[in-house]
């Protein structure tokens, strides 16, 4: 390449490169935003019908504020149940959270009303779901792994209600007896409710699915595990739990598990990667999860 | 956008910034908004319709040579008046050839080229045959080499191409059978293919063969068309227009082929995943239109088209009724009202950006229901003495089954089923325009202004209804043209202000279930740019001193470095989330120069 080419080139790269410029800015939008109460129950605490129930209050922050979201600790909790029950979740230093020893029984509501000097209050309708009532059934070395040898096949049945989308979890451990412990196992994803779209797996090997398939009608799931947990150790079992969740719990992961995805390739303009996480506190952030939970021991 | 009948995919060079049309090769240009005889279907959003030059009032040849800064083309046009016509433009970018070929092999490549030709006959019957073909494609290529420090400095090369491009053809046969019946019969081809390539290669010199990865992906959709429409002026009161289209359409929905090879102790890989066959839909469509001519001043157009759509085992069945009804006042004013319904069994799926080669065509499914829209709109045209003229219109379009991508991870994963990441919802579009023309003399232009607006429902995107992505409420345009046959100069510009762009951006954070920072959007497409400002200007300079006539083109895009973002991106500088920053980019002040030689 002689030298008229490269000033050539060199002459039109820069043409082109002075032309594409960039530049940053703070847009107005984002400079007046008001901090909004924030109520979360935590993974391990989503609310259980029968069991006291807790939460954590922290604040929420401009996007373009270097401040980071701070728990919020002087907030005044108050519930009032469907049955005229009364009352407060108070401040524990210790655990962080507000906490009460009452606990719900499963098909109320509760109205949950939260206020704050210096924030904006909040409420929430909260429900927890009816109990389902499953049942179980073992086979030792009754089923196929995916690799085609002997597993134990486990199933879990329930009853759906009919007329309303219904939400469950599903998770799968098996007591340990040398250790004395319950083990986590990932729930096989051969059930069509447990596969695709519709479902989502959670940190802790449980699977998140819906009614869609089998709206009102008797659901049983199988499942496979490959064999040696149980079968050469006295004392050892399985444990299917199985959760009817709240639909706003579902519809939370849902969007959490989107805006995850969507990280990865960064928010751009339109509106296929800005994810709006679903809440269900009204003025404010944050999901109060509700679940009704029974555990099948199958041996 | 059709181009001589034929649907072309993608109609764009430099992932958008280019057209793949050389304005030579385009003689005719129809753009329907969305109001269409019943002859047309298929789409919701407007018809552009190219069509090349066919005809000329001369016999000879003449041509264009044209250099740009990008590529340089040629135009030919060859026409035996009322017997034959022959048109050839084409066009390639020339830098890249100033690259030494190894360069251009092993480090960087990027080239484009696109060529369209036509030919057509008027056989001895006076019947008429036309051929067309068009062909383009974008290569871009960079190869990156670094050094495997961990495992004894071992050099390795990844490399990165990307290309797309379009195969166009078709053969129309006209027959005037009697005076008052004409017939076109006509078959098409239209293909379009996007690849991107991936690799990675590790030079170990203890090994015989170096060490080898690659992942092809390839994506593209493909139309086979059939058709027969037929003109007959039945009486002078009634002219009727009616026929047949058929189109297999089929999808390579993503095809990725992963390659391992020469590894130690691995066995070499060569697999595909994903969907490498194509998927066909079939759409089946009759029409019939009447055009009927109540009285000298009023003709009402009344149509009916009713397609029948497949794919996988879905049929659909629908019914279009299109009316249109024209009244000529006294003064030689128009006032026309339509209403239009149409249905679009194909969609694009946006991963992330308008105009993107990557973007993937999917057929509607049974679960991905086909989208249909209903349009009314009136509009008054009026002539303002013998050089201006003014037009009014109005309308107003709903739209159902709109479709938009969820979850852009899945949707680009040929993996994954692409109907898991599509959601669909409605959308509603209402505006007014008016413009003002002058359309003859040495200074010719219009002014238009126009009020829109349009928004969008996706419930499983967004509880509330929220402005689509491209709502521009105000947007006032000026263009302007001084020719003077007398003068060597001639001059144009181009001036448009109006709203900005609409993007989301998150206005707060907060914490989620899990401990996790999340972002807080309070709608979608929450963020209007400032006022979009752009003034474009251009002059030609012919020369008449040559024994070749030549002409010099000079242009400038956006003279007054108006900010009008492109692209609008945000992200937290840092992983602590404390330190937000929105980067817009956009061009300012590009210029421009070609030389063109006529013969």
């Amino acid at each position: 390449m002689n030298e008229k080419q490269i000033n050539t080139i060199i002459l039109l790269t820069i043409t082109l490169l002075t032309s594409c410029l960039s530049d940053t800015v703070k847009p107005d939008i984002l400079l007046n935003y008001t901090p909004k109460i924030t109520v979360n129950t935590d993974f391990d605490n989503i609310w259980v019908a029968g069991m006291p129930v807790s939460l954590e209050i922290t604040t929420s922050e401009g996007s373009i504020d270097s401040e980071l979201p701070k728990l919020l600790k002087d907030a005044t909790v108050e519930y009032v149940a469907n049955d005229g029950s009364k009352g407060s979740l108070l401040y524990n230093a210790a655990s962080e959270h507000y906490v009460t020893s009452k606990s719900f029984i499963p098909g109320t509501a509760v109205q949950l009303n939260i206020k704050h000097p210096f924030y904006p209050s909040v409420g929430s309708l909260i429900r927890f779901p009816e109990t389902i009532d499953p049942t179980g059934t073992l086979s030792i070395a009754g089923g196929l792994d995916t690799s085609g040898n002997p597993a134990d096949k486990l199933a879990v049945s329930f009853k759906d209600v009919s007329g309303v989308n219904n939400y469950y979890k599903i998770n799968l451990h098996y007591f340990n007896n040398s250790i004395s412990n319950w083990v986590p196992l990932t729930v096989p994803r051969t059930d069509p409710s447990l596969a695709g779209y519709n479902s989502i797996v959670q940190n802790d090997g449980g699977i998140l699915f819906s009614d869609d398939l089998f709206n009102g009608k008797l659901k049983t799931i199988t499942m496979n595990v490959s064999l040696g947990y149980v079968i050469n150790n006295l004392g050892d079992k399985y444990k299917i739990t199985l959760s009817s969740i709240s639909e706003d719990l579902f519809l939370y992961y849902k969007s959490l598990q989107r805006a995850q995805d969507a990280k990865e390739i960064n928010f751009q303009g339109g509106y296929n990667n800005a994810v709006v996480i679903h809440s269900n506190i009204d003025g404010g952030l944050g999901i109060i999860g509700t679940q009704s939970k029974e555990d099948v021991i199958l041996k | 956008m059709l181009y001589n009948g034929t649907p072309i995919y993608n109609s764009n060079h430099i992932f958008g910034l280019s057209s793949v049309f050389h304005q030579r090769s385009i003689a005719n240009t129809g753009i329907s908004r969305g109001i269409s005889s019943a002859k047309y279907g298929g789409r919701l959003s407007s018809t552009i319709s190219l069509e090349s030059s066919k005809t000329g009032s001369y016999s000879g040849v003449k041509g264009e040579l044209e250099i740009t800064p990008i590529n340089a083309g040629i135009y030919i046009e060859s026409i035996k008046k009322d017997l034959s016509y022959f048109t050839l433009s084409a066009r390639r970018s020339w830098i890249d050839l100033l690259i030494p070929a190894e360069s251009r092999q092993q480090s960087v490549n990027a080239n484009i080229y696109d060529y369209q030709i036509g030919y057509g006959k008027y056989l001895k019957n006076g019947d008429k045959l036309d051929f067309s073909f068009m062909n383009t494609r974008d290569l871009y290529f960079v190869s990156l080499q670094t050094t495997d420090t961990a495992n004894g400095n071992i050099p390795i090369t990844y490399g990165i191409t990307q290309k797309w491009y379009n195969v166009l053809a078709s053969v129309n046969y006209t027959e005037q059978v009697t005076s008052q019946l004409k017939r076109v019969h006509s078959i098409h081809y239209s293909s379009y293919k996007n690849k991107n390539d991936y690799s990675q290669e590790t030079y170990d010199f203890n090994l015989l063969e170096n060490p080898l990865v690659e992942e092809k992906l390839q994506r593209g959709i493909r139309d086979i068309g059939l058709k027969t429409d037929w003109e007959y002026a039945f009486s002078n009161e009634h002219h009727l227009s009616f026929g047949w289209q058929n189109t297999f359409r089929q999808f390579l929905l993503g095809a990725n082929n992963l390659i391992s090879k020469n590894y130690p102790n691995q066995s070499d890989i060569d697999t595909i995943v994903g969907n490498p066959n194509y998927q066909t839909s079939i759409e089946s469509s009759f029409y019939g239109e009447d055009k009927y001519f109540f009285s000298k001043d009023v003709t009402l157009d009344a149509g009916l088209r009713a397609t029948i759509y497949s794919f996988d085992g879905y049929t659909k069945l629908v019914a279009e009724p299109r009316f249109h009804l024209t009244y000529f006042l006294q003064n030689n004013d128009v006032f026309k009202a339509a209403y239009n319904r149409h249905n679009q069994f194909v969609n694009q799926l946006n991963l992330g950006r308008s105009g993107s080669p990557d973007n993937i065509w999917v057929p509607a499914t049974g679960e991905i229901l086909p989208q249909n829209s209903d349009i009314l709109e009136i509009g008054y045209e009026r002539k303002l003495g013998r050089q201006f003229s003014g037009t009014v219109n109005a309308y107003y379009k709903n739209m159902q089954n709109l479709s938009a991508v969820s979850n852009l991870n899945d949707a680009s994963n040929p993996e994954k089923d692409w109907k898991s990441s599509v959601v669909q919802g409605s959308g509603k579009s209402y505006g007014l325009e008016f413009m003002f023309q002058k359309s003859k003399g040495d200074f010719t232009g219009w002014v238009s202004y126009a009020y829109s607006k349009s928004v969008r429902t996706f419930p499983d995107l967004y509880a509330n209804e929220f402005l689509f992505t491209f709502d521009r409420p105000h947007m006032l345009k000026v263009y302007g043209n001084y020719t003077n046959e007398y003068s060597i100069w001639n001059f144009s510009f181009n001036y448009l202000v109006g709203s900005g762009q609409l993007f989301t951006l998150p206005i707060g954070k907060f914490r989620d279930i899990n401990g996790q920072l999340q972002l807080e959007y309070n709608t979608l497409n929450n963020y209007r740019s400032p006022l979009y400002q752009r003034l474009d200007i251009s002059a030609g300079r012919k020369n008449i001193n040559s024994s070749l006539s030549s002409e010099w083109r000079f242009f400038i895009y956006n003279v007054l470095s108006n900010r009008n973002p492109l692209y609008v991106n945000a992200d937290f500088a840092n992983a602590s989330y404390t330190e937000l920053v929105i980067n817009r980019n956009y061009l300012a002040f590009v210029p421009g120069v070609s030389y063109i030689i006529k013969f």
